[in-house]
């Protein structure tokens, strides 16, 4: 066991360990040294005209740097991506995307339209497979299409790779083209030919979608590393038809302290390390906690939905294992 | 229209889209806020139309998302689904009965005939959507359905009583409410089994059981009498006999 945790983790590896061993909440180098100069530039909050500061985890970053720096954690991650999520939540993020999926319970109906989903910040296409799956398999439709979005092409490269080997891919539309067009070339228009098709974009603006265009806006485990929360629910609004629903998975806050507790300790202690040894990559998984702590809860995050223009429906949102995810729907009235 | 006197069980926990609004009080210039905002309230009244065809399932949401021009998705709004459409049948038909109130008032001074007189209102209510009854009523009985369907009950009983001018401010508050209740629901089950015309059999079978209440409550009222005689003879006796040492 040793000898195979040693060859997986590799001798470089083992230095951000004992690095951030000593000092608890570091961050990979690259990301450190942003972090500080961000910090040097601009002290004050509101001061010099800057554009402001958001969170990095714990820390405070100037807003434009926040999305380098995401973009690094995801980057760094986005191979061991779903190993991680299987290990850290015990497997149980593949029951609370079934249940979303089936709670959505998307797939033309008799007398009804195909749908369009955006599915963004859906990198490795998880919840755009079992959207597609459930289509067909309980609707029987094979008409309804999938837009994955994200903003980072290593996480997109992972989803389209996993693509190819499902039905939902034909060949030619995706992996000929996307290995002639560059990921950010690639328009709406000209992936029309298959039921999933992948695009870089920015979920704060989704520049490529247009305004009134989808059916079903989903965002799963993504929304709380946006730079600008308030902005990317605005442009879910603008994409969606009227009537079309804006639907979030999301970890959010335990509403029963003892297991709060736990988790917490949970969290902190164990999953930090667990991407030590498993993707090799520490502070990646210390940011991803970190950012867990720092979104909003339940009632909070549902009042920002509806401050987007979004209707919801009874609290607005449905806890998932005694709240440590959560559900979030709007409707686009 | 209501005298204040009335005691009324207050809004106490409303669902958070109306938490800013709900109070923690009962007034009756104030009535508490619809928990659905028109477009919702819309598309389940839609959607109920449909139920006596395709019966309490997620089909007659998507088809009542339809009718008010939504999109099929848009039923992913209701975040219990099917129960959503439930509870808002049960919330529905309890707000109609005040409707009632003036015909009833004026038919009736008795008490214990009001309310039957609103039971009765209350159940043909029911009869659109009778046979797809039993589906809603299994649906209710889920496990995370429970808590949300015994308030809403309660809620009911609460209103018939209140409706129909209860005045007790004792223990009995309690105790009318529950007995009331458990005849209405048992009511509602022979109800969805009952075949004949006009639901004949099940106003015999509300009668019976509002009997019964009466019977049971005249019982228990001897029953303590008898009780508390015996218990206090036994302990003169005691005593008579301990003084004789």
């Amino acid at each position: 066991m040793a000898s195979r945790i040693s060859r997986i983790t590799g001798v470089r590896s083992m230095r951000p360990m004992l690095y951030s061993l000593n000092a608890k909440r570091s961050l990979s180098s690259t990301a450190v040294k942003l972090a500080n100069t961000g910090a040097d530039a601009k002290p004050a909050p509101n001061g010099n005209g800057n554009k402001g500061t958001t969170h990095f985890g714990f820390k405070d970053v100037p807003e434009e740097e926040k999305e380098i720096l995401v973009g690094e954690v995801f980057s760094s991650v986005a191979k061991s991506y779903d190993i991680m999520n299987d290990v850290m939540s015990l497997g149980i993020h593949r029951l609370w995307k079934d249940h979303f999926v089936s709670k959505l319970d998307p797939g033309r109906r008799p007398g009804g339209e195909p749908l369009s989903i955006l599915d963004v910040a859906g990198g490795t296409g998880d919840i755009a497979f079992r959207m597609l799956d459930w289509a067909s398999d309980v609707h029987n439709d094979h008409q309804t299409k999938v837009l994955v979005t994200d903003i980072n092409p290593d996480m997109l490269g992972e989803g389209k790779k996993r693509s190819l080997s499902t039905k939902y891919a034909d060949g030619m539309c995706t992996e000929l083209r996307l290995q002639r067009i560059r990921y950010d070339e690639l328009t709406y228009h000209n992936i029309e030919g298959s039921r999933i098709s992948f695009l870089v974009q920015n979920a704060e603006f989704l520049d490529s979608v247009p305004d009134n265009s989808q059916d079903l806006y989903t965002v799963a485990f993504g929304i709380r590393n946006f730079t600008n929360i308030p902005a990317a629910l605005k442009s879910a609004h603008r994409v969606l038809k009227p009537g079309g629903v804006f639907a979030c998975l999301e970890f959010s806050k335990v509403n029963f302290s003892l297991f709060d507790m736990v988790y917490q300790q949970y969290s902190f202690n164990v999953i930090p390390l667990m991407g030590q040894l498993i993707a090799a990559d520490r502070d990646s998984y210390q940011y991803l906690i970190e950012s867990i702590q720092r979104f909003p809860d339940q009632e909070t995050f549902a009042q920002m939905i509806r401050d987007a223009g979004f209707e919801t429906s009874g609290p607005g949102y449905e806890n998932l294992t005694m709240g440590i995810a959560a559900i979030h729907i709007g409707v686009k009235a | 229209m209501f005298t204040s006197t009335h005691l009324r069980s207050p809004v106490c926990k409303a669902s958070s889209t109306i938490l800013n609004s709900a109070r923690l009080y009962h007034a009756v210039s104030h009535l508490p806020p619809s928990p659905y905002t028109p477009a919702q309230a819309r598309i389940l009244s839609s959607a109920l139309t449909h139920v006596p065809e395709h019966g309490f399932v997620k089909d007659a949401l998507v088809l009542g998302c339809r009718d008010q021009g939504y999109l099929d998705s848009t039923h992913a709004v209701f975040h219990n689904g099917v129960f959503d459409l439930i509870q808002y049948h049960l919330y529905s038909e309890r707000t109609k009965l005040a409707q009632h109130k003036d015909k009833i008032d004026a038919e009736t001074n008795d008490l214990h005939e009001r309310v039957k007189r609103y039971c009765v209102e209350r159940l043909k209510a029911n009869a659109p959507v009778i046979k797809r009854l039993p589906e809603a009523l299994a649906v209710m009985g889920l496990p995370p359905n429970v808590p949300a369907s015994l308030e809403e009950l309660a809620k009911l009983a609460d209103e018939i009583w209140y409706l129909a001018g209860d005045k007790s401010s004792t223990f009995d508050w309690y105790t009318r409410r529950a007995s009331l209740s458990a005849v209405y629901s048992a009511t509602e089950l022979y109800m969805t089994q009952d075949n004949s015309t006009d639901f004949k059999n099940t106003w015999e079978f509300l009668d019976r059981r509002l009997e019964n209440v009466a019977h049971l409550k005249s019982t228990l009222g001897s029953s303590s009498t008898w009780i508390a005689f015996t218990g206090m003879a036994s302990i003169n006796l005691l005593r008579s006999q301990l003084a004789r040492g």
